[in-house]
């Protein structure tokens, strides 16, 4: 009996903490990454960003918003982070619509072809199952969200995370070895049941705001191939989609796989960032209709953190 | 369905270690139900089954060889002791052929587990050293995987034939009895190492479980959970960053070094609260392995206290034998004739204290660190022992005692030198690896290299804080314990409301606290793969 009541009390706490922590925007995988890249993108003037990067590493690897801005004055961010899923990427497109009116969101494909739902660990099955019913039991990290001013302000990679708009520098670079015509590598890849539906979902928000969805695919000698091209331009042609896959653009775009990758051709160097950017910033401006703010004293930030970092001269 | 595939389905939705909820929140309450609704002649066959379907989750390969030592352990225990009956042999020729009988089932127990463990490492040794005669040989890798746990119920087996022989136990005659005694789910991964007289009182009584036994065991399992999640495995990813520092810096070394030593005892210490918590639940009492190990006094009184059962089997099958082997004897007498009574009264014990450490590094595993690491802590027991005599006289002149707080900061200093160095050598990656990182402390500190870094070193600001916050209650926690202050008496004697607040607090700290779920990498248990 009294055993029994012990263990009543302690599933209503799990049921009220559970209801506490759960995040009023809706499941993520990763809350932590999800609620600081909010924070950060919240930190930027309101109605000045235009384009959105949505994805994982790959995407933070390869575009840098600092350069397009320097190179065509349109304004963009990184709303990305490592292993991000895509449900993640479907609250932080969300998100990014709340003080910002973006006028084209860049979907980059590597998270779409990974694991996407928010309570979905192939090595925690189990845990996965107290999850759904306990949700404190996934987002029991929340608070590591909330950082300490002087952490933050210790911090360089925070501080350089909104300066470089959610690009990442790196001075790696390990050369990829393997074969130069790697797309013809890999098995036949499906767009797997939940990654469609978080995909669609980002696809009619972004139809709901009148926003048009570039699917994009960044150089990735690892992990791409035409499979993988062929599902995505199906779904792309199925919806009316813009499809990039800057893999078929890997001699347009000067990659040298000796230089250009940081970690053997899974993403990007720095020096490869600066030539699949430069190709993404064309793309943006002659698709679509951004607006060029170079000498815009609104976004005079920009400039200076460019200046700052030294990055693009 | 083939038998892998039916290891793969379950090992998808279990995952077999004592920290996971699947553990204490499935499969335990599973077991105690199954356990409490069958009569007490029945439990027993509960508790092997589960322990089987623990063991196939683990490995194939593991419940192979188990089930092969416990036959073997048993039948060979039947045939000593048949032989120990045998009155229509002579007293001699009954030892000659206990003594064979006995041999012959070490032998055969430690070949399985040296063919599975050691069979790469002297065959790549024995090669190499070939090789430095220029002998042309090689050894081909055979890459096999030990499975875990192995270690743990092979030296059961020889405990509990030894006991037989000895006649110090009766062979027993039930094969479930010495299957459950070598393979109880809680004890198998990581111990304690169990002689077949303590586990046998309580392991085959088939008790109740009673409110009493559930929430004391729950309650240690708790305490388990703390130290793991909340210390052990928010270190682990700092630990394996760490220890592959590309820039050399001594206080990288260092920091490593003792980050290491904290993860490895939170993780062995968390993991045996945990597993002596399971067990007691059904009523069986498993011998503690630890015992505040940073309160020793020197290197020999820390593994009385570190690895308590470990030890035990060392000091009962190895270190006695040794001292009273003829061979020994007769060489003790020589040095005592030659060097004096004080050398020869060190003799015995210090071949057999060489033993013992060489038995305990190989038994870590087949890395030339841990071999390192036993013949350390036998020089520096052997040290102490040399130096114990005068050190005690040198006190007495300084009219100090061994409770002087001088002595005793004294004696925790070097005791954190001398752990913490070892820790150094038996976690790196190589020889060369621990050697460099020694070198840097003395010869490279830079202490800037550390406080820089710290953030990238597999701990964010929570994380550090958490860990510091839990090591500090742990602390606290042992230096009652080491006082014996009865504290959890105390506790008892709270109001039920608040003694009931103060374990959901613990319960709410460990769920959010602790290092699990998205974000973290699960963390295994270090003590599992010796």
């Amino acid at each position: 009996m009294e055993g029994s009541l012990f263990i009543l009390i302690l599933l209503i706490i799990f049921a009220i903490s559970s209801a506490l922590v759960k995040p009023e925007f809706g499941e993520v995988y990763n809350i932590v990454q999800v609620t600081q890249k909010m924070d950060s993108f919240n930190k930027e003037i309101p109605d000045t960003i235009d384009v959105i990067f949505a994805g994982n590493s790959e995407v933070y690897r390869t575009f840098s918003p600092l350069q397009i801005f320097h190179e065509t004055g349109i304004t963009s961010y990184c709303m990305s982070e490592s292993a991000l899923r895509l449900c993640d990427a479907l609250e932080l497109t969300k998100a990014s619509f709340e003080n910002q009116k973006p006028k084209v969101v860049v979907l980059e494909a590597d998270a779409i072809f990974s694991d996407s739902d928010p309570h979905k660990d192939d090595y925690a099955l189990p845990t996965n199952l107290i999850e759904d019913i306990f949700p404190i039991f996934h987002y029991h990290i929340f608070y590591k969200a909330y950082v300490p001013e002087f952490v933050f302000e210790d911090s360089v990679d925070m501080r350089t995370e909104h300066a470089l708009r959610g690009f990442v520098q790196t001075d790696m670079a390990v050369p990829y070895t393997g074969p130069a015509d790697y797309m013809n590598e890999g098995d036949h890849v499906r767009i797997n049941r939940d990654s469609r539906k978080y995909l669609d979902e980002i696809r009619e928000f972004c139809e709901g705001k009148g926003v048009p969805l570039l699917l994009t695919a960044a150089p990735n000698a690892q992990n791409w191939n035409y499979s993988k091209n062929k599902s995505l331009k199906e779904y792309a042609d199925k919806y009316g989609l813009d499809f990039l896959d800057l893999n078929m653009h890997i001699k347009d775009m000067g990659i040298d796989w000796e230089t250009d990758t940081m970690d053997g051709g899974n993403h990007m160097s720095f020096e490869g960032s600066k030539k699949t950017t430069a190709f993404m910033g064309k793309f943006l401006e002659e698709n679509y209709d951004l607006t060029d703010h170079r000498g815009d004293p609104l976004y005079s930030g920009w400039e200076k953190d460019n200046e700052e970092y030294e990055l693009y001269p | 369905m083939s038998f892998d595939l039916f290891i793969e389905c379950i090992k998808l939705w279990w995952d077999p270690v004592y920290s996971s909820w699947m553990f204490f929140a499935l499969f335990l309450p599973v077991v105690i139900l199954v356990y409490s609704i069958l009569d007490s002649r029945k439990r027993p066959y509960v508790l092997l089954f589960s322990s089987w379907f623990f063991f196939i989750s683990l490995s194939g390969l593991l419940f192979t060889v188990h089930l092969a030592e416990t036959v073997l352990t048993w039948r060979m225990g039947l045939m000593i002791s048949k032989v120990s009956g045998d009155k229509s042999l002579k007293r001699k020729e009954r030892n000659a052929k206990k003594k064979r009988i006995l041999v012959t089932g070490i032998v055969l127990m430690i070949a399985v587990l040296f063919f599975l463990k050691y069979l790469d490492f002297t065959g790549s040794n024995i090669v190499r050293i070939l090789n430095i005669f220029r002998i042309p040989c090689e050894w081909k890798m055979l890459n096999i995987v030990a499975p875990v746990g192995i270690s743990y119920f092979t030296l059961e087996a020889v405990s509990y034939l030894t006991e037989v022989y000895w006649e110090n136990i009766e062979a027993e005659k039930q094969y479930m009895r010495v299957a459950l005694f070598m393979g109880f789910f809680p004890k198998l991964i990581e111990g304690p190492i169990s002689r077949f007289s303590d586990a046998s009182d309580t392991l085959f009584a088939g008790m109740p479980v009673d409110y009493e036994n559930l929430t004391r065991g729950y309650q240690r399992i708790l305490l388990g959970l703390f130290k793991k999640m909340l210390i052990a495995d928010h270190l682990a990813p700092a630990v394996d960053i760490v220890y592959k520092w590309e820039e050399k810096a001594g206080s990288v070394a260092l920091y490593a070094a003792i980050i290491f030593t904290i993860q490895e005892y939170m993780d062995f210490a968390g993991s045996i609260d945990i597993v002596i918590g399971a067990a007691r639940i059904f009523g069986v009492n498993l011998k503690e392995n630890f015992r505040q190990p940073f309160f020793a006094k020197n290197a020999s009184d820390f593994w009385h206290r570190w690895h308590i059962t470990l030890g035990t089997f060392f000091r009962d099958y190895i270190f006695y034998p040794v001292s009273v082997n003829k061979t020994v004897m007769k060489l003790t007498k020589k040095v005592k004739d030659r060097f004096g009574a004080e050398a020869g009264r060190l003799t015995a014990p210090s071949i057999a204290i060489f033993a013992v450490w060489i038995c305990n590094g190989i038994w870590h595993g087949p890395k030339w660190n841990y071999i390192f690491y036993g013949i350390y802590y036998f020089v520096w027991i052997f040290i102490e022992n040399i130096f114990e005599k005068p050190f005690l006289s040198l006190l007495s002149k300084l009219k100090l005692t061994e409770s002087s707080v001088s002595v005793r900061v004294f004696r925790f200093i070097k005791l954190f030198i001398i752990v913490i160095t070892g820790e150094m050598f038996f976690r790196a990656e190589s020889m060369s690896t621990a050697f460099e990182m020694f070198k840097y402390v003395f010869t490279d500190f830079d202490l800037h290299e550390l406080v820089k870094h710290l953030g990238d070193m597999g701990m964010d600001f929570h994380d550090y804080v958490t860990v510091i916050v839990a090591f500090i209650l742990i602390i606290i926690l042992s230096i009652l314990k080491e006082l014996e202050v009865p504290y959890r008496k105390a506790f008892m004697s709270l109001p039920r409301p608040l003694r009931w607040t103060v374990w959901y607090i613990l319960i709410m700290t460990i769920v959010i606290f602790g290092a699990y779920g998205s974000g973290y990498d699960a963390a295994g248990m270090i003590y599992a793969k010796f």
